[in-house]
C-alpha cells in the first residue's frame, strides 16, 4: 500500500510545493536555498502569465474529464443492448460488447485520471496565488518578535522620563534583545531576512520616509540648490582588445563589476590620498560585435569605502542618498555624481541612441543603474536592454520599460539589497531576481555583501537561469550584447563631484556686472 | 389453401424485414460507437494538447508526462471503441445473412407446399368432376325412365280409352300372330 502511495504522495507534493518556488516567497523569506546553490525567482509579469496558464490548463482537463464522463455516458445504453440482446443473437455482437466492457473501463479510469489531474492543478495555482500570501503571514511572526526590542527601547525610554540611566537602560536593552534576536534570526533565515524583520519590527515608514526625503531633495535641486556635478572627468585606461570566444553570461558580468571595483581601488591608490578630492570609477566595455554593430556594457562599482564619507566622491556613502532618491523624472544634471558619471562615460566611449547597453552594478552601482535604467533623460540618450545587479536595493526603482530585462542577484546572506525596505519584491513587475546562498562567511551574522560572493553564485546562476523561458531570456540578452567573437575593449572612467548651487539668472548676470565693475 | 398461401407468402418477407432491421440496428449502434470513438478522440487530443504548455516546473514536467500516458491510454480506448464498431458492423451482417438464409429456405418450403397443394388440387378436382359427372349421368338416367313410365301410362290411358285400342290390339295381335 505505501509502496503505491508514497510515488503518489510525492506527486502531490510537487503539485503543491514546486509552483510556490517561483515566486522566492519561501527561499528569500526564510532562506530555504540550499547552501551552493541559487533559486531563479521568476518575474510577477511570468508568475501571473503562469498561474493563468495553470488555470486555462485545469479548465481545458476538467473539460476533458466531462467529456470522457459523457462518452462514458453515452456508451452505457449501447452497451447494455450489445450485452444482452444482440450479443445473444450474434457472436461478432458478443466481441464487440467484450471491445465496449474494455473501452469503458479504460473511460472510468481516463475520467478518474484527468479528475485527477484537475485538482493537482488547481492544487498548483493556490500554490503559486497564496505562497507570497502564507510566506508573509509566517514573516509577520518573525517581525513581530523582532519589534519586541524596538517595543522595549520605546517603552523604557518613555518611562525613564529623559532619565539618563533610564535611557542608558533603555539602549542597553535593545542592543542587548534586539542583537540576540537578530543573530538567532539571522542563523535561522539569513542576515537578509533577518534585516528585513527588524526594519519591518521597528516600525518606521521607511517607504514613507524616503519618498518624504526624495520629494524634499528633488524640490530643493529643482530650485537650483545643491546640485551635484562632475570634476576632472577623464578616460584613466583602455585595455587592449580581446576577443571573446564563447557567449556572455552573467558571470561575464559579474566578473566585469568585479574588474570594474578593482579599476576603482588600483586608479584611487594610483592617484594617491584623497582626502581633498576623490575619485569614482566606472568601466565601459565597448563590444565590437561580430555582425559589425557595436554594444556597450557599463559596470559601475560600489560604494566605496576608501571614502565613505567623501564629498567629492561620486560613489561615497553620501552619494547613496541621492541614489535613493532619484526619481524617473529626474533630469541628469539632477541626478547623482555616478549617474552623470556614467552618462558621460557612455557618451565619451561613443555609445549612440540606438547602441544597445547593458548597465550593470553592484550594490550602490546597481542602485545607480536602475535609477539610469528608468531615468527619462537617460532613456532618450541610450537603448538600455538590459539591466544587471548585485547585492542592490532595487525596490524604489520603479517604472523599467518592460521591454528592458531586469536581473537582480542576491544572497540569502546579503543585508544590503533590504536595506531602502520595500520587502522581497524587486520593484518591477518584469525584474528576475536569482537568490544564491554561498554560505561564504560562517560567522554569528553572516554577511555576504562582496563582489566575490556573485562570482561565486554566477556560474549556478547562468545554469538556473537556462532551466526558464523567461531566464533564457535574461540570458540572450547578454549574449546578444556580448557574442562569441566580438572584440572587446574595455575604458575605464573616472570623475570626482561637488555640489553647486544654479543662481537665478538675474542673480548672475547682477554678479557679473560687480565683477565688471571691480575690474574696471 | 389461403394459409398456405399466407404461410408461402407473408414468411420469408417478414424474416427479410427483420434482417434488414436488424442490421439496420446494429448500424446505427456502430454509429453511435463512433461517435463516441470520435467524441474521445477530440478530448484525448484536447488533452494531449495541454502538453505544451509554457508553464515551467518540476510540476508541469509531471503533468506533462502524465498527459503524455494517458494520450497512449486514450488511444487504447479509442482503439476499444473502433474494435466495437467493426464487430457491431460485422454481427449486422452475420445477423442478416442468417435470417437471409432462413428466409431462403422458407421460399423453398412455399415452393414446396405450394407444389403439392396443387397436386392435391388437380387430383380433387378430377375426382370431383368425374363424380359430378356420374351424378349427372344418374339424374339423367332417372329423367329418361321417368320420361318412359310417363309415356307408357298416357299409351295405357290412350288404348285404353279409344279405338285405337282396337287398332292396337289388332297391330298387336298382327304382330303377335304374325311373328308366330
Amino acid at each position: 500500500m505505501s509502496g503505491v502511495l508514497g510515488p503518489e504522495l510525492r506527486e502531490w507534493g510537487i503539485f503543491a510545493m514546486a509552483p510556490a518556488r517561483p515566486t522566492g516567497a519561501f527561499a528569500i523569506d526564510f532562506g530555504t536555498v540550499p547552501e551552493g546553490a541559487v533559486m531563479v525567482r521568476a518575474s510577477s509579469v511570468q508568475q501571473k502569465i503562469d498561474t493563468e496558464e495553470i488555470h486555462r490548463l485545469e479548465k481545458e482537463v476538467a473539460a476533458v474529464g466531462e467529456a470522457v464522463g459523457e462518452v462514458w455516458l453515452a456508451t452505457a445504453p449501447l452497451v447494455a443492448e450489445v450485452q444482452h440482446f444482440w450479443a445473444h443473437v450474434a457472436p461478432e455482437a458478443a466481441a464487440a460488447a467484450h471491445a465496449l466492457d474494455d473501452a469503458r473501463d479504460l473511460l472510468v479510469s481516463l475520467g478518474v485520471s484527468a479528475a485527477d489531474d484537475a485538482v493537482k492543478l488547481r492544487v498548483a495555482r493556490t500554490s503559486y496565488e497564496q505562497a507570497e500570501h502564507l510566506a508573509e503571514t509566517l514573516v509577520s511572526g518573525f517581525n513581530a518578535v523582532h519589534s519586541v526590542p524596538y517595543r522595549l527601547l520605546f517603552g523604557t525610554a518613555l518611562h525613564s522620563g529623559g532619565n539618563p540611566l533610564g535611557l542608558m537602560l533603555a539602549a542597553g536593552s535593545f542592543a542587548v534583545v534586539g542583537g540576540s534576536v537578530f543573530v538567532a534570526d539571522a542563523a535561522l533565515r539569513g542576515t537578509g531576512a533577518a534585516t528585513r524583520s527588524t526594519i519591518a519590527g521597528s516600525g518606521v515608514p521607511l517607504e514613507n520616509l524616503r519618498q518624504g526625503i526624495g520629494r524634499a531633495v528633488r524640490y530643493r535641486r529643482g530650485m537650483g540648490f545643491g546640485l551635484v556635478r562632475l570634476t576632472d572627468f577623464r578616460t584613466v585606461e583602455t585595455s587592449e582588445p580581446r576577443t571573446t570566444s564563447g557567449p556572455a553570461g552573467v558571470a561575464t558580468v559579474v566578473t566585469s563589476l568585479k574588474s570594474a571595483g578593482d579599476h576603482d581601488d588600483v586608479h584611487d591608490a594610483a592617484r594617491g590620498p584623497q582626502n581633498q578630492v576623490s575619485l569614482a570609477h566606472v568601466d565601459v566595455q565597448v563590444v565590437d560585435r561580430p555582425d559589425g554593430t557595436r554594444s556597450y556594457l557599463v559596470s559601475i562599482p560600489g560604494t566605496d569605502f576608501d571614502n565613505l564619507t567623501s564629498r567629492t566622491d561620486p560613489n561615497s556613502a553620501r552619494s547613496i542618498l541621492d541614489a535613493v532618491t532619484v526619481s524617473p523624472e529626474t533630469p541628469l544634471e539632477e541626478a547623482s555624481g555616478l549617474m552623470q558619471l556614467v552618462d558621460r562615460a557612455l557618451r565619451e566611449a561613443g555609445a549612440g541612441v540606438d547602441d544597445p547597453v547593458i548597465l550593470s552594478g553592484f550594490s550602490q552601482g546597481g542602485m545607480a543603474a536602475m535609477g539610469l535604467a528608468t531615468n527619462r533623460d537617460f532613456g532618450r540618450r541610450y537603448s538600455v536592454r538590459g539591466v544587471v545587479t548585485t547585492g542592490s536595493p532595487t525596490s524604489t526603482y520603479r517604472g523599467v520599460d518592460p521591454a528592458t530585462k531586469v536581473l537582480h542577484l542576491r544572497d540569502i546572506d546579503d543585508p544590503v539589497p533590504s536595506l531602502t525596505g520595500g520587502g522581497i519584491a524587486p520593484g518591477n513587475e518584469h525584474a528576475v531576481v536569482v537568490v544564491g546562498n554561498t554560505g561564504r562567511n560562517k560567522g554569528p551574522v553572516p554577511m555576504t555583501h562582496s563582489a566575490e560572493t556573485y562570482i561565486e553564485a554566477a556560474a549556478a546562476a547562468d545554469r538556473e537561469l537556462g532551466r526558464t523561458a523567461e531566464g533564457r531570456a535574461h540570458l540572450r540578452m547578454i549574449q546578444e550584447a556580448v557574442p562569441a567573437g566580438s572584440t572587446v575593449r574595455t575604458l575605464t572612467f573616472e570623475a570626482s563631484s561637488e555640489t553647486y548651487d544654479r543662481r537665478p539668472a538675474a542673480e548672475r548676470g547682477s554678479e557679473q556686472a560687480a565683477g565688471h565693475r571691480r575690474d574696471s | 389453401m389461403d394459409m398456405v398461401a399466407a404461410l408461402g407468402l407473408v414468411a420469408p418477407a417478414a424474416v427479410r424485414g427483420v434482417a434488414i432491421s436488424a442490421e439496420h440496428r446494429l448500424a446505427e449502434l456502430a454509429n453511435g460507437v463512433a461517435r463516441r470513438r470520435a467524441d474521445l478522440g477530440t478530448a484525448g487530443e484536447r488533452w494531449a494538447g495541454t502538453s505544451g504548455t509554457s508553464w515551467e516546473s518540476p510540476a508541469a514536467e509531471l503533468f506533462r508526462a502524465k498527459v503524455r500516458r494517458e494520450a497512449a491510454r486514450v488511444l487504447t480506448a479509442e482503439e476499444a471503441l473502433t474494435r466495437a464498431e467493426h464487430h457491431l458492423r460485422r454481427a449486422g451482417a452475420q445477423i442478416r445473412q442468417k435470417l437471409e438464409d432462413l428466409a431462403g429456405e422458407l421460399d423453398v418450403l412455399e415452393h414446396r407446399v405450394t407444389e403439392s397443394a396443387a397436386r392435391v388440387a388437380v387430383k380433387a378436382e378430377s375426382g370431383i368432376h368425374e363424380a359430378v359427372e356420374a351424378v349427372a349421368r344418374g339424374a339423367l338416367g332417372i329423367q329418361a325412365s321417368e320420361d318412359l313410365r310417363t309415356a307408357r301410362g298416357a299409351y295405357a290411358k290412350v288404348v285404353d280409352g279409344s279405338i285405337y285400342r282396337a287398332a292396337v290390339e289388332a297391330i298387336g295381335g298382327a304382330r303377335l300372330g304374325g311373328s308366330r
